[in-house]
């Protein structure tokens, strides 16, 4: 597969479409990912996202302007006991702290840059190093009401007031389905904080496409040519360093607020590591990449944890320091075979499925695109084919493997079953695209093969994305039906009736189970909850949901209007895909003039 | 504030010890540094590994101590040259991120393996000075008291190892276990002036070797313009990895000389030392030897006297303890404000 599936003219109106897909299933998944999550993951999910404010802070002085900081744990360390001091000593809200802590990050960040970025070399990564590891003693000093203030070695806990701005913030949640409870608390910080990321990922992305952010690019580039062309190098590199810091402290507050709960142990030197872990990983020098890292650490660390591997006399286990080794590993590994992170291996495999054409400054597309095209002998309706094939057989092969009952082996599996969602839509335009070229003439004397190909990937692709869809809307179906009978299931409180599988789950909740409230159950719990016992409201609820006859998990029932929820995503999603698919693909022919034009261009060619 | 000028010397002599052991970890990083113009940041946990392949041998194995020493830095030296070899130079020494980026997933595997194979707990090492035979024959005699009626407890308060009685015969047992010499009123330990000397002889032998071998000759050359001895005909990465394995020798033999005044060995030991071994190479400029050993010197007498002795003791602000770190960190500060090629490091000047 040399040439790519599919070509378009950037700005085009079938570029255009691409973007908002990508960018629209992208943002959709974002928002609504709290509402099929378990609070823990959320808290999870929390998490990564302020790694990722962290790692894209990292990311600009790292990636951007290629000077190393290995010290954003303590820029991080700040932002979060300023804002654990402010809200717990002076009860100030979180919004009027985003500013003092931005100052304040900026402030610092000048004076630890400054002597460092005056000379070229490794001096910042010098200072950076010493700067993390100073920071962690430093929140211990007595002197000045520090101690007081950040916890000392204790720590410095939050959380009642985090709670409470939450819970008197969460009533304007509250309309939405399945934000309700322990999981509307979570849901809303999760939402804040992802609103506040996308921010600075704009304002990243914008200072970047700047005067500015053109300089301090051209500083990574050649530092003494950018010199020659006039860039400030001390005061660019600064006010940069200077923004990472403020972005970082940010990061901190964003911590804070999801944690409620800050301790000067959790921003030492490995903190900082692991941000530098994130970004290589995800992709130095990509906005992309900076998001994929920080989810990486999180959710990687994650898996790594559940690691759990005997050797013989000696069982390797995730769980201890052996974490931090697995990282340094996958560092080592990454730098060495893969450079450019996670970002660029996407970026690899997407110009393979699709290749944007620059355009001229007077619009045109520079390179013809049937210089693009592989001509009439196309492949790539042969590629489409076997796609259309690989996509069901993965979907068996995940099927046979979601058996296993391994986390790793289960998550490989879902990827598996996940993929046809992918590739189907990619078959399905790659068809059209492969059909409209043939109609056009573009694919020579190899019409009528290039035609049935396309046609036949394109049927298989439909069909087996509307099979998914179709089993994925059954089971909202089905699951909506479920949880009716189970809001059915009841106990009074108080001569008011409890729906009893929101009670089983915030009992879950209560114990600090991690995991689904079935699965809490079938721990076999016992003990007491409000007044009930565990294992009691634990048997009314699974009569209630095995009464419905249907293996729907547990966690599609227990917030009543999740099930609604995933039915309407479902059809949306199906709806959006078709629309695109069928509405820019199949009934219009975007551009029959120009077709026609290469058409008569390429047999005057042959003439 | 009052000027206890008679604690003073007792500070000083402390400052001096510690200062070189950061002397010979800075060393370390100038001798990486002035190979492939990089700075080690595993060099901490290298230096970390000699120290437990001295606690294995030794300990462990019941080897001779110094024996189990130079043992451990002959393996580390082979350690340091190993990873040159397979880690480091693959990469254009030019572009620092990716070696810095291998530094630091090797800093954070060795510290993980360590900790994973013993733990995060300090394990005691014997005194390489303290039982040393020839010169410090009261270690004889304090075994001759314990063995005795007289119970005699060995004492280990962070600096001192002193020995202390009954009531009965505290005369007896002060004398036997003493284990310090008395120069202008402070206890100067059998320990510090020890290090001195391991030090001393041990740079001797670094400036013999850099000084009067081929190998040595083949460094200074690389170290000066790599292009250019290779041009020349000198085998530029086997001198790189040389270079290495002296750079490892030196953190080992910091780490285990600094490893009883820790009381023991950890995976954690050499972080904070590491930082001020910067400060020192910072200090005395990154690619000097000389001045390395001198800003570790310097580094540690600041820590001792500026710190301890006038923070703490004269000023009366207790806090400043915590703030020896800081200490170390300000003073990278101020150096690259102020000079930033250090007291005797070469300005770089760069033609484009």
């Amino acid at each position: 597969m040399s040439s790519p599936l599919i070509v378009v003219s950037k700005g085009d109106r079938q570029h255009r479409q691409w973007n908002t897909l990508y960018w629209g299933y992208a943002i959709a998944l974002a928002i609504l990912v709290p509402l099929v999550l378990q609070p823990f993951q959320i808290g999870r999910m929390n998490r990564a996202i302020v790694m990722i404010v962290a790692v894209l802070a990292v990311n600009l002085v790292v990636g951007f302007n290629g000077m190393l900081a290995l010290g954003h744990s303590a820029f991080m360390g700040i932002g979060a006991f300023v804002t654990a001091s402010m809200v717990q000593d002076e009860s100030w809200d979180y919004w009027m702290i985003i500013p003092l802590v931005l100052v304040l990050g900026f402030a610092v960040g000048v004076v630890v840059g400054l002597p460092a970025l005056r000379v070229k070399g490794l001096y910042l990564a010098l200072v950076t190093i010493a700067q993390a590891a100073v920071f962690p003693t430093l929140v211990n000093i007595d002197e000045l009401g520090i101690a007081e203030r950040t916890g000392g070695p204790n720590g410095k806990k939050v959380e009642e007031e985090v709670d409470r701005q939450v819970d008197s913030l969460s009533g304007y949640f509250e309309f939405l389905p399945g934000v309700d409870g322990a999981r509307g608390a979570d849901a809303y910080r999760y939402w804040i904080i992802l609103f506040i990321t996308a921010l600075v990922v704009l304002l990243v992305r914008n200072i970047m496409r700047s005067r500015a952010g053109r300089a301090v690019l051209a500083i990574r580039d050649n530092e003494a040519g950018a010199a020659v062309y006039g860039v400030n190098l001390p005061m660019y590199k600064t006010v940069n360093f200077a923004l990472s810091a403020s972005l970082g402290s940010l990061a901190g507050l964003l911590w804070c607020l999801d944690k409620g709960f800050v301790a000067g142990q959790d921003f030492t030197f490995l903190l900082a590591i692991e941000l530098i872990i994130g970004l290589v990983i995800g992709g130095v020098g990509t906005l992309q990449g900076s998001i994929l890292g920080g989810l990486f650490v999180v959710w990687v660390r994650d898996l790594t944890k559940r690691i759990s591997i005997p050797m013989g006399f000696y069982t390797l286990d995730g769980d201890g320091p052996l974490s931090n080794a697995i990282f340094g590993l996958i560092l080592i590994l990454f730098t060495f075979f893969a450079p450019g992170g996670i970002a660029s291996m996407v970026t690899a495999v997407q110009k393979r499925i699709i290749q944007v054409v620059p355009l001229t400054p007077a619009g045109d597309p520079i390179t013809p695109l049937e210089r693009l095209d592989p001509g009439p002998s196309s492949t790539r309706s042969t590629w489409a084919l076997r796609l259309a094939v690989i996509g069901p057989v993965l979907l068996v092969i995940g099927w046979v493997l979601m058996n296993v009952d391994n986390l790793i082996v289960g998550v490989f599996a879902f990827l598996l079953r996940f993929a046809i969602v992918v590739l189907a839509p990619i078959v399905v335009f790659v068809a059209m695209n492969e059909r409209r070229a043939a109609r056009a003439g573009l694919r020579g004397e190899n019409a009528d093969a290039v035609t049935s190909r396309a046609t036949l990937a394109g049927v298989i692709g439909v069909l087996s994305f509307a099979y998914v869809k179709t089993f994925a809307l059954n089971l909202a179906l089905r699951a909506h039906h479920v949880t009716h009978l189970a809001r059915k299931a009841v106990v009074v409180d108080g001569g008011r009736e409890r729906p009893v599988v929101p009670l089983v789950s915030e009992a879950a909740k209560y114990n600090d189970f991690e995991g689904t409230p079935g699965e809490f159950c079938s721990s076999g719990p016992g003990g007491e909850f409000n007044n009930w016992s565990v294992d009691e409201i634990c048997g009314i609820a699974s009569e209630a949901i095995e009464a419905g006859e249907t293996p729907v998990g547990w966690w599609l029932i227990a917030w009543p209007t999740q099930s609604l929820l995933a039915l309407v995503l479902s059809l949306a999603s199906v709806a959006v895909t078709l629309l695109v698919g069928f509405r820019f693909f199949v009934f219009s022919n975007s551009d029959p003039e120009h077709a026609k034009a290469k058409t008569s261009e390429r047999q005057d060619a042959t003439a | 504030m009052e000027w206890q000028w008679d604690v003073l010397p007792q500070f000083a002599f402390n400052g001096l010890r510690e200062g070189a052991v950061f002397a010979a970890v800075a060393l370390a990083l100038v001798l990486i540094f002035k190979a492939t113009t990089l700075i080690n940041f595993a060099t901490g946990e290298l230096a970390m590994l000699g120290a437990f392949l001295m606690y294995i041998l030794n300990v462990e194995q019941g080897m001779w101590l110094w024996l189990s020493i130079v043992l451990a830095m002959l393996i580390s030296a082979g350690i340091g040259a190993a990873v040159e070899r397979a880690l480091v130079r693959p990469f254009d020494p030019d572009d620092h991120l990716p070696v810095v980026l291998i530094t630091l997933g090797l800093f954070l595997i060795v510290n993980a393996v360590a900790g994973d194979i013993w733990d995060y707990q300090l394990r005691p090492v014997n005194e390489p000075f303290g039982t040393f035979p020839s010169w410090a024959p009261s270690s004889q005699e304090l075994k001759e008291v314990a063995d005795g009626s007289i119970s005699c407890i060995k004492v280990s308060s962070g600096n001192f190892v002193e020995a202390t009685a009954s009531a009965a015969d505290a005369t007896t047992c002060e004398l036997a276990g003493r284990t310090y010499w008395t120069i202008l009123n402070a206890n100067v330990d059998y320990r510090t002036i020890g290090t001195w000397v391991t030090l001393a002889v041990a740079l001797a032998a670094l400036f013999m070797v850099l000084g009067k071998t081929k190998a040595g000759l083949a460094f200074r050359a690389v170290s000066s313009s790599a292009e250019s001895a290779r041009l020349v005909g000198v085998n530029t990465g086997r001198t790189l990895g040389f270079g290495w394995a002296l750079a490892s020798v030196f953190g080992t033999l910091g780490a285990a000389l600094v490893a009883p005044s820790l009381n023991g060995v950890n995976p954690n030991m050499m972080q904070f030392i590491l930082i001020y071994a910067l400060a020192g190479a910072a200090l005395g400029g990154l690619d000097s030897l000389g001045g390395a050993i001198i800003g570790g010197i310097v580094v540690g007498l600041i820590k001792g006297v500026v710190v301890s002795w006038f923070f703490v003791q004269v000023m009366g602000w207790a806090f400043f303890s915590i703030l020896q770190l800081a200490t170390a960190f300000m003073l990278i500060l101020v150096v690259l404000l102020f000079r930033p090629s250090g007291l005797f490091g070469t300005r770089r000047i760069e033609r484009v």
